[in-house]
């Protein structure tokens, strides 16, 4: 279901790369109200999207698009945190190795979905086509600036230790943490287990939910 | 720059991330917080407790028991202001903060855990994207912290809490729906003391448009009736007070 676009295979994913940059634009800016400096109206692309860039997506054929993407960069070229966010980093200094790359614009849109099943298995598949990207290609860790709720998750998805105390820019109360995380082939097993039992893990998550309702109808 | 006690913050993350049981995970974190003040540690999800019982959420704490009786016997969570604060908010803050938007009631329950000898503390505000809100409540006495030193709190804080709910959990999911923008608009005038008939006069729409588009929000929000729908609709941002 997900589609990994690398330097080499990008000349087939075209209207895909179209797909996802406009599906970035209507999460990073318009639902989140990210204020990112060169994007078109109605299409997110930045400095950050160049050569080396892979990209992992997710395409419903219901909407007939991309609905959610992420963004891989090595860092052993120019990324994220080195170029714009290295102060962030005070407590380990960012790797800067081969088997280290960045992820950033980890973005799903959520407001697609009123079937949190449909949903979850969209953000498994996502967690499982850049786990499998890296896996496959000698990455081992990941380093992200995570938004403060992202971070909680990536702590019980995979091993994941900041680089930095949290960060809260002037604008914004909420807290940006520069983080690690350890890729490995059980983090992968983990994740392709959740997908397989999506149906009893979300009803397992909804289960309050239900006995609050029942005990009103009661 | 690296931080001085980055070596001390890092270990007590990782310690709490190999910890295999929960009262691992506390023997790290208790001494960690007590170097910077902190003698009492009260952490979980921040849930209605008329609503859901306390098995089916993460709560941890240290707090004296007599006083945790006392605050579940009333239902004192519901009044709490360091919690409703915690809720809302999404930067740490000490607890005489809260004062400021206490209730008389909400005043009792902040004297009340002075009474245990608990007077000074802060909140850590705990968001997810799949969970309920949660916080970290750490009281001590004279607390004078940096910046620098709530930061270092804050992150060991989310590690333990994060480690806490994978070791406890899986718990609750309760997703908040969001409104549409044509449902917090008739909230909006709900809360604004508006009946349905203004309402639907305002917004130009049938009278049994605006029931139902409550309903629908009630539905989303897990709501009893209409007082329940705004004032949840209030306390989650989703509407202005």
């Amino acid at each position: 279901m997900y589609q990994t676009i690398t330097p080499e295979n990008r000349a087939k994913y075209a209207a895909t790369i179209d797909s996802m940059h406009r599906n970035r634009y209507d999460v990073c800016v318009r639902q989140w109200g990210w204020d990112i400096p060169g994007s078109k109206p109605g299409y997110e692309k930045d400095q950050l999207d160049t050569e080396h860039t892979v990209y992992v997506t997710v395409t419903d054929p219901d909407f007939g698009k991309v609905v959610a993407s992420t963004r891989l960069n090595p860092t052993i070229e120019p990324h994220m945190m080195s170029e714009l966010y290295a102060d962030y980093c005070n407590l380990q200094p960012f790797p800067q190795r081969d088997d280290t790359w960045e992820c950033s614009r980890y973005v799903i849109d959520r407001t697609l979905y009123h079937d949190p099943v449909k949903e979850y298995k969209i953000r498994c598949n996502l967690g499982i086509g850049m786990t499998r990207f890296c896996l496959d290609n000698g990455i081992r860790q990941l380093s992200w600036l995570t938004h403060e709720k992202f971070y909680k998750l990536t702590q019980q998805v995979w091993k994941t230790e900041p680089l930095g105390l949290p960060v809260r820019e002037a604008d914004s109360d909420w807290a940006w943490v520069p983080a690690l995380s350890q890729i490995d082939e059980a983090t992968n097993a983990d994740q392709r287990q959740r997908l397989a039992n999506a149906e009893s893990v979300v009803a397992e998550l909804l289960r309050a939910k239900s006995i609050r309702k029942k005990s009103r109808a009661a | 720059m690296i931080l001085n006690n980055s070596a001390h913050v890092l270990g007590a993350i990782r310690g709490i991330q190999e910890a295999e049981k929960p009262d691992e995970v506390m023997r790290i974190f208790t001494p960690y917080v007590e170097r910077y003040g902190f003698a009492h540690i009260h952490l979980g999800q921040l849930v209605n407790p008329a609503n859901i019982a306390k098995k089916d959420i993460l709560s941890i704490s240290t707090w004296p028991g007599e006083l945790m009786s006392q605050r579940a016997e009333k239902y004192d969570l519901l009044h709490d202001p360091v919690a409703l604060g915690a809720l809302r908010s999404k930067r740490p803050f000490r607890w005489q903060k809260a004062m400021e938007w206490a209730t008389r009631r909400g005043q009792r329950v902040i004297d009340q855990t002075r009474d245990f000898g608990i007077r000074d503390g802060y909140v850590f505000p705990v968001h997810s994207i799949d969970s309920v809100s949660g916080a970290v409540s750490l009281g001590g006495d004279q607390l004078d912290l940096s910046r620098t030193e709530l930061a270092e709190v804050e992150l060991v804080s989310l590690a333990a809490y994060a480690r806490l709910e994978t070791l406890l959990g899986p718990f609750p999911y309760q997703k908040i729906e969001d409104l549409t923008a044509r449902e917090a608009e008739v909230i909006q005038f709900a809360a604004a003391g508006k009946t349905n008939r203004d309402i639907a006069t305002i917004l130009s729409i049938q009278p049994d448009t605006v029931n139902k588009t409550i309903l629908r929000a009630a539905l989303k929000l897990g709501t009893l009736n209409r007082a329940h729908t705004v004032a949840t609709a209030i306390a989650k941002n989703m509407i202005f007070a």
